[in-house]
């Protein structure tokens, strides 16, 4: 089988819908953001698989973003960077969270209580210096990125409007999300996990273009030169 | 201006730019992975040029490698996922290296210098072993990545070829580096980043080819 642009854009369909599934998946069972949790098996497989839920993200968004960004103009473009900043971020986050936090939970607690203050709302003692600002960036710019990148979809109308829509409101209500109890708080997370799948199956599933897709977007490249 | 795929192609062009001479100067400036070095403004500075190198490199490496998608066959897609793998590795490390160490400096030594021993091998009393499973998967994602994507970018005969070799041999060359003394390590950079700036440069700049040599069956996207 030969390697063409069509296909790696319907390859990166699967890693959208897998990120989705993470996303939305381990919300229910992630456990608490407190110091007794980062030793346990649970948050090692539960971070593992956030882990992969990033770079599956990576590459999901690479592929949504491509198959229509001659369509989606600037704002998807914009959309597109903030929410790969946010991503890329977030994978430092994680890698932390999986490999650091259990190491030094048992001889800085005081860090890791910190640390983990950032996404619980609850700020530790320990100055954590330039940790948390980062993590600020992270938040301005899944908000932003999922914001313009969702209306940027609706607009382009090569995609399906239901998940550009999701997408756009998740992103939205993200900080609103911070008002209710951090329990709670987690499942804003899930409407863009569906987003994100219903976005990555589109892709996937639209096969015949492979061909068609030759000639349609033909045009636009030469307007280009 | 309206955003074309050939146009966010060439200026993932000058992201792989960015990125390679961002890990050029960590080639350069990078000093001794040793616990009095890490406080020094080098150090700090060399690993912030590591985070630029991955963020920018993600994105001119998708670049490089959505140019040349279809010549580059299965090699080039291996090569593409592996040093993509071990960029947002190289996140991970860096980023500990920026916004964490420099907190636990002070606060816990002992993990500073457990941290450090995964670099320069010296034993320490944390068990940082997971991490040094990591540590030790990014060589062979360096490595076999880098080699495969610069012997497929030679193949497929769209970029310098040249810049391609030069990526492979200096990927290949990385294991080299145990065998140095521990501030002349980090020099390993220096042939990689250049490769990469190379590369950059010359998906950059071949504008002039765009409309005769991109065919529509490379543009499907």
């Amino acid at each position: 089988m030969t390697i063409t642009s069509a296909r790696l854009i319907r390859w990166s369909g699967i890693a959208a819908i897998l990120a989705g599934l993470i996303f939305a998946g381990i919300q229910p069972i992630h456990p608490a953001d407190v110091v007794a949790s980062v030793t346990t098996s649970l948050w090692a497989v539960i971070i593992s698989l956030k882990l992969a839920m990033c770079l599956f993200f990576l590459v999901g968004i690479t592929g949504i973003y491509a198959r229509q960004a001659e369509k989606a103009g600037w704002l998807g473009f914009a959309g597109f960077a903030l929410l790969t900043v946010s991503f890329w971020l977030q994978t430092g986050f994680v890698f932390v969270e999986l490999f650091v936090l259990p190491v030094v939970a048992t001889s800085l607690p005081g860090f890791v209580e910190s640390a983990l203050g950032i996404a619980n709302g609850q700020p530790g003692a320990m100055d954590i210096g330039a940790f948390v600002p980062a993590y600020g960036v992270l938040g301005v710019c899944y908000l932003l990125g999922g914001l313009l990148f969702g209306i940027a979809t609706i607009r382009a109308a090569v995609l399906p409007r239901l998940p550009a829509i999701l997408l756009a409101v998740a992103a939205v209500i993200t900080p609103a999300a911070a008002l209710l109890p951090h329990a709670l708080q987690r499942y804003a997370a899930v409407p863009m996990g569906i987003a994100l799948i219903l976005l990555g199956y589109s892709l996937w599933s639209e096969r015949r273009r492979e061909n068609a897709g030759l000639v349609t977007s033909r045009p636009a490249i030469a307007a280009t030169n | 201006m309206n955003i074309s795929i050939p146009g966010l192609i060439r200026w993932a062009g000058f992201a792989a730019m960015a990125a390679g001479l961002s890990y050029t100067l960590v080639g350069v400036l990078h000093p001794a992975n040793e616990a009095s070095t890490i406080t020094s403004s080098a150090w700090i500075a060399a690993h912030i040029l590591a985070m630029a190198t991955s963020f920018f490199g993600l994105f001119g490496l998708t670049g490089l490698y959505a140019r040349q998608a279809e010549k580059s066959g299965w090699l080039g897609l291996a090569g593409y996922l592996l040093l993509s793998l071990w960029l947002a590795l190289v996140l991970g490390f860096t980023f500990v290296e920026v916004l964490v160490l420099p907190t636990l400096a002070n606060a816990s030594p002992a993990f500073v210098a457990g941290w450090l021993g995964l670099f320069n091998g010296t034993a320490s009393d944390i068990d940082l072993s997971a991490l040094s499973t990591v540590w030790t998967l990014t060589a062979p994602l360096y490595i076999l990545g880098g080699m495969l994507f610069g012997i497929a970018t030679f193949r497929a005969r769209i970029l310098s070829r040249w810049a391609g070799l030069l990526l492979a041999a200096g990927t290949v060359m990385g294991p080299v580096a145990a065998f140095v003394p521990l501030d002349w390590q980090p020099k390993a950079a220096i042939p990689v980043g250049i490769a990469l700036l190379w590369l950059g440069y010359s998906l950059w700049s071949e504008r002039r080819v765009r409309a005769s040599a991109i065919t529509p069956a490379g543009l499907t996207a």
